[in-house]
């Protein structure tokens, strides 16, 4: 307890306080700011009071934590590498989508050995997945590359600010081309490429939702 | 500082303790529950600085107007060989000379041409010029319209009227001449009671004056004549009242396109 | 018009100051040019200043970078949207992100508050009036700004404003990859995106000559009107 109590005092105070405490209570930001009252641990207290639950504040950035997204990152990069290579060894799919899913296929497998790189030998391994029909059929192809592009850009960004700064560039530089991969492929589907002037930041159990959503069971 | 048994604070104090203990306890616990081994909770992400939103442009038309950067050729065609009028880079009253955009534009001669409206006669000339010979575009969402028969002036901003007032014109003589113009320049500042405390310059020519020394340039100005207005009574000039031309140049700026009627 | 201007923003000189740290004090005519006022269009994209933690000065630097990447970008595709020059897909494009990009301007300009800095004045010499320069203008800024955004997440002091700047990049690669696929060029080339400082900014912003100054449009002179 003493521990959950430190470390709302030190490290990035405001972010505890933002990420957590002003969901429960009807401060104004500006009034949160103020680290006074924040390091005085009175605004935890009253926060616990007024019957909230206040959020773990366990997002400061550190290796540690790095390790855990970068093997949470890894998963969602499996998933889509494993996608474009089953779409390729099925071989259904003809015109820009078939050059689509060969170019998007290789970056994936790039960033999944680049993720591997990082975490080294304890990397978990690849899981198999069975995609049906979506490897296939180009409609339903194009809809889930969308939907799987989409759910990788909203995943990194939702973990980079998390992310010690070094590993803050590696992941902006993978979700660039997600991003891109979401906008040739949306174009290619009819869609717009850019209906929202900013991107989602998906939580881990969004991600996790997301991907049970489509239906590809390990 | 340990909690003392003793006192009713002390003791709440403790309960509080237990209270936010259970708490962190219980938080722990309603961590979310389907989390694989594998997969140990991530923290959410910080939330963002800010959240846009799409801005739409929406609104009426605007009507584009450029400054002259060199003095061109107005032409028939892009690249052509019909002159239809010249146009000077600064305007008699040493201001840069604009003309408005017609939202067209081609490419000719390894270059690319738009078409304008410029000074003219006897109301503006439309054609061509290369894109290179005008400077940046700037949006206007006015119009004023110049009623010659009542003697009125009425600016309107994006369809809407938003200012009206009495109005000194030319007379029969003298004319103030009637079709499409647009407001080259604001002068102020200058010491003329004749012309008020602020003058806009126009595109339009007074017909009747060919050998004028500034080039016979029909302005929207105040006056030291008041009990003239309304009235037919300018040499081509539409005069206001001084409080009107004030009011007038607060919501009217250079661009705007002027009807006459 | 604007109610922002220079002066009411730039008491202490502040934002010359910043300026010069921005550009390295080599080129400060870029952001200093347009700052006679101006701004007229993007006057409705006001809003007053939030209630927000005070910003670092290192965080402003950036944000105001950004925002005058944003304030182009903006304008360009406002100016290509009204005109209606280019091509149906390219119009398309133009309005869709030109809405994007007008609301990042507003949000930015939101989080600086009073230290926002007003727009400058624009020439784009007819690359909103022609489709093919307009594409490629499109795609080198598209890019770039995607390419600043990674280099600046790393050095913002705030993560909020990371968070914030991260679900900006990712937008903007959307519309790199859109106009590309618009120009028939490949939408994603490699698999990582490369970061670039704000010097390249800087050099393809002057490249392009857009910012310029304000045409002087009112005089002191006696009127020499027929009267």
């Amino acid at each position: 307890m003493s521990e959950w109590f430190t470390r709302s005092r030190s490290g990035d105070a405001r972010d505890a306080v933002d990420g957590g405490l002003d969901r429960l209570l009807t401060l104004t930001r500006g009034q949160l700011v103020t680290r006074a009252a924040v390091g005085a641990g009175a605004v935890t207290a009253v926060g616990v009071v007024a019957g909230g639950l206040p959020r773990l504040a366990a997002s400061e950035p550190s290796r540690e934590q790095d390790r855990s997204i970068l093997e949470w990152l890894l998963r969602v990069e499996y998933v889509q590498a494993a996608f474009y290579d089953a779409v390729e060894r099925g071989g259904a799919l003809q015109g820009e989508p078939r050059e689509y899913a060969a170019r998007v296929g290789r970056h994936e497998r790039a960033h999944v050995e680049a993720l591997r790189s990082e975490l080294g030998p304890d990397a978990p391994e690849r899981p198999e997945f069975d995609f049906g029909d979506a490897t296939s059929d180009p409609d339903r192809f194009v809809e889930t590359a969308v939907a799987l592009e989409e759910l990788a850009v909203a995943a990194l960004n939702g973990q980079i600010p998390n992310l010690t700064r070094p590993r803050v560039m590696t992941a902006m530089r993978i979700v660039s081309v997600e991003a891109r991969h979401v906008g040739w492929v949306r174009d290619l589907a009819g869609r717009n490429p850019a209906p929202q002037p900013a991107d989602r930041a998906a939580t881990q159990d969004e991600t996790r939702a997301a991907l049970q959503a489509t239906g590809f069971k390990e | 500082m340990r909690p003392t048994w003793r006192s009713g604070f002390g003791a709440a104090l403790v309960i509080g303790g237990l209270l936010i203990a259970a708490a962190v306890a219980v938080v722990v616990i309603a961590a979310p529950s389907d989390s694989s081994p594998a997969d140990p909770a991530l923290p959410s992400p910080p939330r963002p600085a800010f959240t846009p939103e799409n801005v739409p442009l929406g609104g009426p038309p605007v009507v584009y107007w450029a400054p002259v950067l060199a003095a061109t050729t107005v032409r028939d065609r892009p690249a052509g060989h019909g002159a239809m009028a010249e146009v000077e880079a600064r305007t008699p009253e040493g201001t840069a000379n604009l003309v408005l955009i017609s939202r067209q534009a081609k490419r000719a001669a390894g270059r690319l041409w738009v078409r304008v409206r410029a000074a003219g006669q006897p109301d503006d000339v439309s054609g061509w010029v290369p894109r290179s010979s005008l400077g940046g575009y700037t949006p206007v969402r006015t119009r004023l319209m110049v009623d010659r028969g009542r003697l009125t002036v009425t600016l309107l901003r994006d369809g809407r009227p938003v200012f009206r007032a009495d109005a000194g014109m030319g007379t029969p003589g003298t004319p103030t001449p009637t079709g499409r113009f647009y407001v080259r320049n604001k002068l102020h500042r200058y010491s003329s009671p004749f012309y008020g405390p602020v003058a806009f310059g126009t595109s339009a020519r007074s017909a009747a004056a060919s050998d004028w020394p500034a080039g016979g340039f029909v302005g929207i100005h105040g006056t030291n004549h008041p009990e003239l207005i309304p009235g037919r009574v300018s040499a081509g000039c539409i005069r206001l009242k001084n409080r009107a031309i004030l009011r007038l140049a607060r919501l009217m700026d250079v661009g705007t396109p002027v009807t006459v009627r | 018009m604007s109610g922002l201007t220079l002066e009411s923003v730039d008491r202490s000189g502040a934002i010359a100051e910043a300026f010069d740290e921005l550009t390295g004090g080599t080129r400060a005519d870029f952001f200093r040019k347009g700052l006679i006022g101006g701004g007229a269009m993007l006057a409705a994209l006001e809003t007053p200043a939030l209630a927000q933690p005070r910003n670092t000065k290192k965080d402003v630097a950036i944000l105001r970078f950004d925002l005058n990447l944003e304030y182009l970008q903006a304008a360009m595709y406002s100016e290509a949207e009204r005109l209606g020059q280019v091509r149906e897909r390219t119009l398309e494009w133009s309005r869709v992100v030109g809405a994007n990009e007008r609301g990042h301007v507003k949000a930015i300009r939101g989080l600086l508050g009073r230290d926002a800095v007003p727009s400058p004045s624009f020439n784009f010499r007819g690359v909103t009036e022609d489709d093919r320069t307009f594409t490629e203008t499109a795609v080198a800024f598209e890019d770039l700004t995607a390419a600043l955004l990674k280099t600046q997440a790393v050095q913002v002091d705030s993560r909020r404003v990371l968070a914030a700047l991260a679900s900006l990049h990712s937008v903007e690669a959307r519309h790199a990859a859109w106009i590309r696929h618009i120009a028939n060029i490949v939408p994603a080339a490699e698999a990582f995106d490369q970061p670039t400082s704000k010097t390249k900014v800087v050099r393809l912003v002057e490249s392009t000559n857009f910012v310029t100054s304000l045409p002087r449009t009112r005089g002191r002179r006696k009127p020499g009107f027929t009267g």
